[in-house]
């Protein structure tokens, strides 16, 4: 599974492998590992060095160079390497010069409003999504493009439905000067929700979004979320800068604690999400990363009034995982839902146990309330 | 959009009930009143669950219960468009889906096959529905919700399950009373979008009010700024996110359908715009329960 923290955004080269797939025209790049590991025959020079990274603007931010002799290929990556630092990069992608006529902008994605494929277009090639023209892709047949342009966007389509993306975009889609066109830059997103059904999704390159590197927890939550089964959802888990481990349950809840807590004057040393009934075991284990964090001085275990999810496990689970973090810091419990009433007797009982001071706080404490509480606890 | 009126006589099946869920809910929905007839698996028919017969097949259980329309499912995400689709073909004309992380592809084709048969889909992702007369699908409101709940106007309507229980609870607690509550779930997609969950509150003559709780990124937002969904009842909306602007943009958080993306403007702005359309809107869960009383 490429999944990075759930994100399925695809480097270039990997998007023109599928954009090729769908029988797209794409220049004949090479691909050349960080290390500058040739993995095929180089275009003649002069050709362009493409660093594989997620982040837009790479022609302006230097990302994107013109490499005049072959010879002079490892001295060039050894520039754009010191240029990157640190941002998250796959590869460059060694592609030939190309003497372009014009340039368009294509891309169909999955349209919140109308649940429909919509595909963009803009003879402005190069310029973002705000100039094109947007359609529902069912009605391509009776737009005025060129024909060329109808047979991409059809092309497009078939490649969401069959790879299971939710947006595909070129751009520039070039029109060579011998009238050919090709991509010379791709943007594919997949919906990590269909992983399963796609095994040769593992020979696609993760990266990090979060334009640098993942911290060591980072990493170490991922290869947590390539073990965790299908029960609960395991979200995200981000590291942040300040001192409060959060453990949130609900998805929207999660942004309202994540808000409470900042607008109590807490600081969040990360942000973890974990709901739908999660398994105990699991649900430890992805506390425990969260909790290895140094420095932290608070806890708080924060959601919503859970429908179904057993207040009782998932609490155990959290007081478990400190207890074997060995952490004797404040600790603040915001949930409510079935079994909580067990949960509270457990939770106070293991508080006095284990001289910990901990809050148990029901539905009738506001998020709000419970971050300020657990906040005025820690000296 | 074509959301039946229910009540205690309406007859449901439950997909998938002989799951942990599936047997857990259908018992949690019989106690609050649902008149649960019997549940489908493969291969199940003859066993019971919570005294109700499973049946291995939608027509099956249809050909005894002819009245049985409406369908929860509650089977693993790879399962189920098929499990629509067959219900569909059978003539279930409204399900509720549970599941999370249904392919957003499935979604699309389930929708396309509910327009083409006149059936409504709640979810996926969807905690479930409840109303007065007392009815639900699904686990909305947990082990017990009319304990609490008071009847009134208010439609409750909220991309997150988590939070339509965490709003019509403390609703109940403070009195105020609802007269439906429904989780369209936090998909990019989903059958019934906040916008079409919108109109329906809009257009039942038994709703006085509306209250949303919604996310970043909800095409809901946009509709209301811009004037394209233009409701008649007083309404409020909870749009929390301030905190998103310490994440990363352009990633999804909480829900898949939760995403600021790069160019959006910000929740502060977001939020003016809807107050200037007209609208009651804070990032506080605490404030918009507290205004709800007042709609």
């Amino acid at each position: 599974l490429i999944s990075l923290n759930k994100q399925m955004k695809l480097i270039e080269a990997d998007g023109k492998r599928l954009l090729q797939e769908a029988g797209i025209n794409v220049p004949a790049g090479v691909f050349v590992s960080m290390d500058g590991t040739v993995t095929g025959e180089l275009p003649v020079a002069p050709f362009m060095v493409k660093s594989q990274v997620l982040q837009g603007r790479r022609g302006k931010n230097g990302l994107i160079v013109k490499c005049e002799s072959t010879a002079d290929l490892q001295q060039t990556l050894t520039a754009l390497r010191d240029r990157l630092n640190g941002t998250p990069c796959a590869g460059f992608l060694c592609e030939p010069m190309m003497d372009i006529a014009a340039e368009w902008f294509v891309s169909v994605d999955v349209d919140r409003t109308s649940g429909e494929l919509r595909a963009s277009v803009s003879t402005d090639g190069g310029m973002g999504v705000e100039n094109a023209v947007a359609f529902n892709v069912a009605d391509v047949d009776a737009r005025s493009f060129p024909d060329v342009i109808k047979d991409v966007i059809r092309r497009l389509s078939q490649l969401l439905v069959r790879a299971d993306a939710t947006h595909a975009e070129i751009n520039p889609y070039a029109q060579v000067r011998d009238g050919s066109f090709v991509a010379l830059d791709s943007k594919i997103e997949l919906d990590d929700a269909a992983a399963s059904r796609h095994p040769e999704w593992a020979t696609l390159h993760a990266l990090s979004p979060l334009g640098r590197a993942p911290t060591e927890r980072e990493r170490a939550y991922e290869q947590f979320l390539a073990t965790a089964g299908h029960r609960g959802t395991f979200g995200k888990y981000l590291e942040l800068e300040g001192d409060i481990a959060l453990i949130l349950s609900g998805g929207g809840a999660s942004l309202l604690a994540l808000d409470a807590m900042h607008r109590a004057g807490g600081r969040a040393a990360n942000y973890l999400e974990v709901s739908g009934n999660p398994d105990p075991e699991k649900l430890r284990d992805a506390v425990k990363i969260a909790l290895s964090k140094p420095g932290l001085r608070g806890i708080w275990m924060a959601g919503s009034f859970a429908n179904f999810t057993d207040i009782q496990a998932t609490c155990h689970a959290v007081l478990q995982a400190i207890e074997e973090a060995g952490l004797k810091i404040p600790v603040a419990i915001r949930r409510d839902g079935p079994n909580a009433d067990t949960a509270q007797q457990e939770t106070e009982a293991w508080a006095a146990a284990h001289n910990v001071s901990v809050l148990f706080h029901r539905a009738d404490t506001s998020l709000e309330s419970s971050a300020r509480a657990l906040l005025l606890n820690i000296v | 959009m074509n959301w039946p009126l229910f009540d205690a006589t309406t007859q449901v099946l439950v997909q998938g009930i002989t799951g942990k869920e599936g047997s857990r809910m259908t018992g949690w929905m019989i106690a609050s009143g649902t008149n649960v007839v019997a549940g489908v698996t493969p291969g199940g028919a003859g066993k019971e669950v919570e005294g109700r017969p499973v049946f291995d097949t939608v027509a099956a259980a249809r050909e005894k219960f002819p009245e049985a329309k409406t369908s929860c499912i509650v089977v693993p995400g790879a399962h189920v468009l098929s499990a629509v689709r067959e219900g569909i073909e059978a003539g279930i004309t409204c399900f509720q889906i549970i599941t999370e992380r249904v392919p957003v592809h499935d979604v699309l084709v389930m929708r396309k096959l509910a327009k083409e048969h006149g059936a409504v889909i709640l979810g996926p992702s969807s905690v479930g529905y409840l109303q007065f007369p007392k009815f639900r699908l699904g686990y909305l409101g947990g082990q017990d919700p009319f304990a609490t709940l008071k009847e009134g106007g208010l439609a409750v309507l909220s991309s997150s399950g988590g939070m339509a229980n965490e709003t019509v609870m403390a609703l109940g607690r403070q009195g105020t009373g609802i007269r439906l509550a429904m989780a369209v779930g936090g998909d990019a997609i989903a059958g019934i979008s906040l916008i079409e969950a919108v109109q329906i509150a809009d257009a039942r003559p038994d709703v006085t009010s509306i209250a949303i709780f919604a996310e970043p990124g909800n095409a809901l937002l946009r509709g209301l700024i811009n004037g394209t969904v233009k409701p008649s009842k007083p309404l409020a909306i909870c749009l929390p996110g301030d905190a998103l602007e310490l994440l990363p943009r352009g990633l999804p958080y909480g829900h898949a359908g939760t995403v600021l993306g790069e160019e959006d403007p910000s929740l502060t702005e977001i939020r003016k715009s809807l107050s200037d359309a007209g609208y009651f809107c804070t990032a506080r869960h605490d404030e918009f329960i507290t205004h709800c009383a007042t709609l």
